[in-house]
This record gives C-alpha cells, structure tokens and sequence, in this order.
C-alpha cells in the first residue's frame, strides 16, 4: 500500500511524516522546506506501507516545479490513499486544495493538522459535520506531539480496504453544465491515460492548465471543442475561464468553511496588531 | 479605485479585479485573493519593500510588484 501526504506548504506534512518514519526530513517554520518528496516504509498493524512525503502544493493547476511533481505522483496511480494534511488554522485557504483532491477521486484522508494552533486560535471545528460534508474521514491531530496519528493511520487502513470512490462536491449548475458536456466529449476517447478521472481533466482543460492543453493538443478534434466551451463560461461570467473555475471553487470553500465553523473566527491580536491598533 | 500598493496602513480594501495573466490570477488565487475578497492592510515594508496584509485570517506578504496588479477599493 502505498501512502501519499498532500497539502499546502507549511501545514506539517514532513512533521507528520518524521513521526511515523523516525527518520528525519528537514521540517522549518517557513513554506516550500521540502522540494523533492522521500520515501519511507513502515509498519502498520502489521501491513508494510510506504509512505510519501509530497512538496507542499497551494494547488494543483500550477507551473511550479514542485508542485508539478506532486501532481505528477498523485496523478501517477502508484498512491492507493491520500492523506491530505490540512493546517486547521488556515482553513479557509486550504480547503480549496482539498476540494481539488476531491476532483481525483481517490480514497482520501483528511487530516486537520495544528488542532492546538487552531484553538489558540479560536477556531472551533465540527469535525463530524466536516466530514460528512466532504464525504471523507476527518481526523484532528497534532503532529509535532504525535496527536491524533493513530486514529489518523487506523483511517487510513479503512478507506484502502473500503477503496470506495470518492465524489467530487459540485459546482453551480451553470458550470456543471458545461463540465458535463465536455466529460462527455471526452469519456468514449479514453484520453491520456485511463488513471485520470475524466471530470478532473475536464476541468483542467476548462481551467487552461498549460500541461494538459499540451497533451490533449494531439487530438486536433478535441482540442477545438475545448475553446468553444471555455468562451462559454467566459462569456457567461465576464472573466477568463480559469478565474470562473477557481472563484467557484473559493466561493464553495467559504459557503463550507460556514456550515461546519462553530464559532466565528475572532479578532486576534497579532504581534504586530497591538502597535498598529493601540 | 486604486491599486493595493497605494491603500493606506490599517486601512480595508475590497478586491475589485486583478489585472493580469493567467500566472498572476492563479498565484493570488492560491493565497486566497479572488475578487470579491476583504483584505487589511497591516504594514509597509520600508524602502519600497513588501506590503504585510491580512485575508481570511491568515496574514500573506505580497511584492510592490503584484500588488500594483491589484484593483481594489479603499473603504473608509
């Protein structure tokens, strides 16, 4: 079974992997500490596992080349779970990388690292209702104490046995709309490889994403009926395509951010924030 | 309407468009700039360095550069 850890940069991923490998990968307070991803084995009830720590990614439609191996590892269909570490102080941003996971389709596990950053914080999470939302585990951990991980892994071990498919969350109709018709321009083609859920590619090709644009440029036929579609939304929305994918995407995370937030986010004071305010 | 960079210390804008390529668009994006959105102005950088802002709660430090490519409109 092989194990990848997927999230944004800064949220814990090699802290979460050191625990578990008791090897260490450099971990820093600052984003981008891991570059090339490492490799592990481990035990886990028994079951030999290797784990991957991936380069943090903000998304996955990017032309940054850590992010493009990260992409290009979960892409691959060597990963059999995902576990997508989220810095719960941050949740507002890192939900849309979560969303995107979604779009993979893949078995996945969240796992809502910093819980105690967070409640310092004053953010309270319902993790029940985060988790029905998504449709996926949600597990609250702390990874420099090795909270939470046990839970975390025996997850992992359910979803790799369940190996359910997972649904991506929809967009408003209108988008919808246009996601489907061009699904169903590409599903009887069988298009690049087979290990690419056909929404997913649908959505890259919608959003512009230079890698795939290249790829599906060798079916001339395809390639024409991707731009009619994209003018579509844009014209629909009065901005270019990609921008209608990624604010509909922000707008979906914000509208789940307040269905499962408890309380609101107070006001904290930062270091700087008394100077400035008095 | 003014750009980013010229919103005073303290003070709210709200993100009306971002003027640039596709590149620019999905970096902002990323850091949870999308139009639409509410951003503090926390603190200037000196000599021209670069601008602290809050959004979403989290704080995210931006170039002079791609924040002059941010439209936005003061408030108060």
């Amino acid at each position: 079974m092989r194990i990848a850890l997927a999230g944004q940069p800064n949220c814990g991923k090699s802290t979460l992997f050191n625990s578990i490998a008791g090897y260490k990968a450099i971990t820093s307070n600052f984003p981008g500490t891991t570059v090339k991803y490492t490799e592990t084995k481990t035990h886990i009830n028994g079951l030999i596992c290797t784990c991957i720590d991936l380069p943090g990614t903000y998304s996955l439609t990017s032309g940054d080349p850590a992010e493009l191996e990260a992409r290009r590892h979960l892409l691959s269909g060597e990963v059999d779970v995902i576990i997508n570490v989220v810095d719960a102080s941050l949740l507002c941003r890192s939900l849309e990388l979560t969303l995107q996971l979604l779009e993979l389709e893949a078995p996945m596990v969240l796992c809502l690292n910093m819980m105690d950053e967070a409640q310092r914080k004053g953010i309270n999470i319902d993790t029940q209702k985060l988790s029905e939302i998504l449709g996926i585990p949600v597990i609250p951990s702390i990874a420099t104490t090795g909270k939470g991980l046990k839970e975390l892994f025996n997850e992992v071990m359910k979803v790799w046995e369940e190996k359910k498919k997972r649904k991506p969350l929809k967009f408003s109709k209108d988008i919808e709309e246009i996601i489907n018709e061009l699904v169903s321009i590409l599903l009887p083609k069988r298009l690049v490889e087979e290990k690419i859920p056909s929404r997913f590619l649908a959505l890259k090709l919608l959003e512009n994403d230079q890698f795939f644009i290249h790829e599906i440029n060798q079916f001339k036929n395809i390639f024409h009926q991707v731009k009619p579609l994209q003018e579509r939304l844009e014209q629909a929305h009065g901005v270019p395509s990609d921008e209608v994918i990624s604010s509909e995407r922000h707008a979906l995370a914000m509208n789940l951010l307040n269905r499962f937030l408890r309380s609101s986010i107070h006001l904290r004071r930062t270091s700087a924030s008394p100077l400035i305010s008095g | 309407m003014t750009t980013l960079d010229q919103v005073h210390e303290n003070n709210k804008a709200k993100v009306i468009v971002i003027q640039g390529g596709q590149r620019i668009r999905q970096r902002l994006g990323q850091m949870g700039i999308h139009p639409g959105d509410i951003i503090t102005i926390l603190r200037y950088g000196a000599l021209r360095g670069p601008i602290l802002i809050e959004i979403h709660g989290s704080q995210v430090a931006l170039g002079r550069g791609i924040a002059s490519k941010v439209i936005v409109e003061e408030m108060e």
